[in-house]
């Protein structure tokens, strides 16, 4: 498996809950290597669920048997649409391995903080991976000072600050040395000031983004490319800097 | 109740420690083979949900508050093993960080609490649960569970404090018996409360009842109601007392404790003695009717609707 | 020192303190026993100075255990040959509290990763360390939840308290502790889930 950034390709996604609910339907887009992706949509446009297929997390569902009607017999289908990443697609056999070259940071950090302490969260991802302990210990120092946490080991995450969490949960998905990393609404909540460290820090990763957001400045300072979602449709896909100057095309989906 | 350190004796305190750490060890192995994997996360959120609800304590009287227990409860959300751990832990949390209950004493609580609360109260609830069908059993059984258990719990607590010597049992059985009575209502009620909300709500999250394999459990239950009403009957065999003191006497207990006071003979009973017993029935007595009523009253607005599909 | 040794040897002080003969049974309490309690509450207050707590923080933590230890005590000791009811007593009491200062203390110094990484050491099952780590993990937003839950339901309602008494409002009561735990449940339910996919997204499956 390679390091360094991972190239993307989703061809005709579609998914919906078991409820019956449409979340996607036949998206299709690319990201190469090291590329940085934005991802605009009012809430609802299942921009987060297309980061959770992206990440591996959702494919699965849709082979388990369920009934969209409760009075309707149960079915399965299979997934529909190929997500690869590095050419390799998204299906049973691979997916544990592709997760591995995955990182994604959810919108609420409350919902991924899973360690006694600073350290302990960060070095969950490489520990679960077997890594030696010297290369545990080096990725969860590196990670803690590409965030600006360096020294935050011994502290317990309830007492951070909430722009102090955030970048924890930032470093947890960076101590995996992710080759795509997904990012659901990252600077909300931030102040300007974090706004601009985030974008910066950001700026510096080798690996390939996809940022979710609906911050349309922070997206176009960050991604010189941008895709539109809207009902599960992908409705645009194109330079940032046009799509946010077509104030029609935002006003119809609810961008602006 | 959380039994503090210094009151079991080293032997009561090594075999409840090793009774507890069997039923651990049998939780561990039992959970493993079940077919649905329930995450380590799953579980360490429920005993943390656990241990916060113990804090909240509701006022009984002024001045006196009760608050929740929560084995049974656990049980009939995750199933018997994975109630049982969730209790060990809990327990572990309360003795280590909070001295809620003794290191010494963690054995013994565990099997009280743990093995009683969650397992025990578990096989109550399925018996009733096959009894009742539907919703209303789902929820009426741990209510009628946690009842006995407490009590069952209680009583093991009483024999184990009088097995360390402290007190003789044929006085402090039927005194925590007696105590405990409203103390398993309070349960009862606490945990048929948070159960009738939750099956309006989310009927699927019941579904720690709602496996096969309960006809074994039902059987389980049985036995668990007839150890209490044997405790209550107990001070009634007025040769038990001698019995318990003859057989803790030939097992070493009282090597390490002598009796406080000789065993009464059988044909001396003191008139209090004898009044305390029948009170100690009677307070079961009515405190199981009391149960009943409150399982019947907690889950009369629930629908007579089949048990609700799990939602996949 | 490893965090296994430290348990180890602090719980070897407590079990020690627990079971030192406290003058049950008629039987005089030996000198040595005073001696170990003393030594217990030693090694607990060094547990806790080391972890940076003073002794009136110590004192506070075993306080209100008092109520219920001398519920406890007290009857045993009337129960003991007359003329030692008294020594008898304050036995059974020291021991306790020795006991719960020595388990206290270690756990102090420890934390609760410390803890954590000495339950691993000593050898617990993995998913029981598993299970612990998870409820260490959600222990304090849960009582933070728990505090805010009881804040706001305080200051919906005209009375004083949060709950009205068992007694005088059963129904009521019992209806808003239901809904209570209920939701409680269900946020932390759901909060489980939402960690579990983010353990899983980290790798939990690869381990």
């Amino acid at each position: 498996m390679s390091s360094g950034p991972a190239a993307l390709s989703v061809h005709a996604l579609a998914y919906h809950y078991p409820d019956g609910h449409a979340a996607l339907r036949s998206v299709t887009f690319a990201a190469a290597a090291g590329e940085r992706l934005g991802l605009l949509g009012p809430n609802g446009a299942g921009k987060s669920t297309l980061l959770l297929h992206l990440a591996g997390l959702l494919p699965e569902r849709q082979r388990y048997l369920h009934r969209h009607d409760p009075a309707a017999p149960a079915h399965r289908h299979d997934v529909q649409g190929r997500v690869a990443i590095d050419g390799v697609v998204l299906d049973p056999g691979s997916i544990r391995t592709l997760r591995a070259r995955v990182g994604i940071v959810f919108e609420d950090p409350e919902d991924q903080i899973v360690g006694l302490t600073v350290g302990e969260d960060v070095a969950y991802g490489p520990r679960a991976r077997r890594w030696p302990l010297p290369e545990v210990e080096a990725s969860v120092r590196d990670a803690l000072a590409a965030v600006g946490l360096a020294g935050f080991e011994e502290r317990f995450p309830h007492h951070l600050s909430r722009g102090e969490r955030r970048r924890l949960c930032l470093a947890g998905a960076l101590a995996c040395r992710p080759g795509l990393l997904l990012l659901d609404e990252p600077t909300s909540g931030l102040d300007p000031r974090g706004r601009r460290e985030l974008g910066e820090l950001l700026g510096r990763l080798a690996a390939t983004l996809v940022v979710a957001s609906h911050d349309l400045a922070f997206v176009a300072e960050l991604c010189p490319r941008a895709l539109v979602l809207d009902k599960g449709e992908l409705v645009a896909n194109g330079a940032t800097d046009e799509l946010i100057a077509d104030r029609e095309l935002l006003a119809r989906h609810g961008l602006a | 109740m959380h039994i503090p350190d210094g009151f079991l004796s080293a032997t009561v305190a090594a075999s409840t420690w090793a009774g507890g750490a069997a039923s651990l060890a049998w939780a561990l192995r039992a959970e493993r083979s079940h077919p649905d994997r329930t995450p380590a996360g799953t579980l360490g959120a429920l005993a943390a949900f656990t241990f916060a609800a113990q804090l909240v304590n509701l006022p009984i009287l002024p001045g006196t508050s009760g608050h929740l227990v929560g084995g049974t409860l656990s049980a009939a959300i995750v199933g018997p093993s994975r109630g049982l751990l969730v209790m060990a832990v809990v327990l572990a949390v309360q003795a280590l960080l909070f001295q809620d209950g003794g290191v010494t004493a963690y054995g013994a609580n565990l099997l009280s609490m743990g093995a009683f609360g969650a397992l025990g109260g578990y096989a109550v609830s399925a018996l009733v649960a096959r009894l009742w069908p539907g919703i209303r059993g789902l929820v009426a059984g741990p209510v009628i569970g946690a009842f006995v258990a407490t009590l069952a719990g209680a009583a093991f607590v009483a024999l184990a404090l009088s097995a360390s010597g402290l007190y003789p049992v044929a006085v402090v059985l039927p005194l925590m018996l007696s105590l405990h009575v409203p103390i398993a209502l309070i349960e009862a009620a606490l945990t048929g409360a948070i159960l009738a909300t939750l099956a309006r709500w989310r009927p699927d999250l019941l579904h720690g009842l709602q496996r096969t394999g309960a006809r074994g459990s039902a059987a389980s239950g049985l036995l668990v109601v007839a150890l209490a009403v044997a405790a209550f009957a107990a001070p009634f065999a007025s040769t038990l007392p001698d019995g318990l003191e003859t057989a803790a006497h030939r097992l070493g207990f009282s090597a390490a404790a002598r009796p406080l006071w000789p065993a009464p003979a059988p044909d001396y009973a003191p008139p209090w003695l004898a009044a305390s017993r029948v009170g100690t029935a009677l307070a079961g007595l009515v405190g199981t009717l009391a149960a009943a009523a409150l399982a019947w009253a907690l889950t009369r607005r629930l629908g007579h609707a089949a048990t609700a599909e799990p939602h996949r | 020192m490893k965090p296994g040794v430290v348990l180890a040897a602090g719980l070897g002080m407590t079990v020690l303190a627990a079971t030192t003969p406290a003058g049950l049974g008629g039987a005089p309490v030996p000198g040595r026993s005073w001696l170990v309690w003393l030594l217990a509450f030693a090694a607990g207050a060094h547990g806790f100075r080391s972890g940076g707590s003073t002794l009136a923080q110590v004192a506070r933590r075993v306080a209100w255990l008092l109520p219920f230890v001398l519920t406890l005590a007290l009857p045993a000791a009337l129960l003991a040959a007359s003329g030692s009811r008294a020594t008898a007593a304050l036995a059974l009491v020291t021991r306790s509290l020795a006991a719960t200062v020595a388990a206290a203390g270690t756990a102090f110094r420890l934390g609760p990763l410390g803890l954590l990484r000495a339950v691993r050491a000593l050898g617990a099952p993995e998913r029981l360390a598993l299970v612990l780590e998870a409820a260490l993990v959600g222990l304090w937003s849960m009582v933070e939840r728990v505090r805010a839950m009881l804040r706001a339901r305080s200051a919906r309602r005209a009375k004083d308290g949060a709950w009205d008494l068992l007694l005088r409002e059963p129904s009521a009561t019992l209806r808003g502790f239901g809904r209570f735990g209920a939701a409680l449940l269900l946020r932390t339910l759901e909060h489980a889930e939402a960690q579990e996919r983010a353990r899983v997204a980290r790798g939990a499956d690869l381990a």
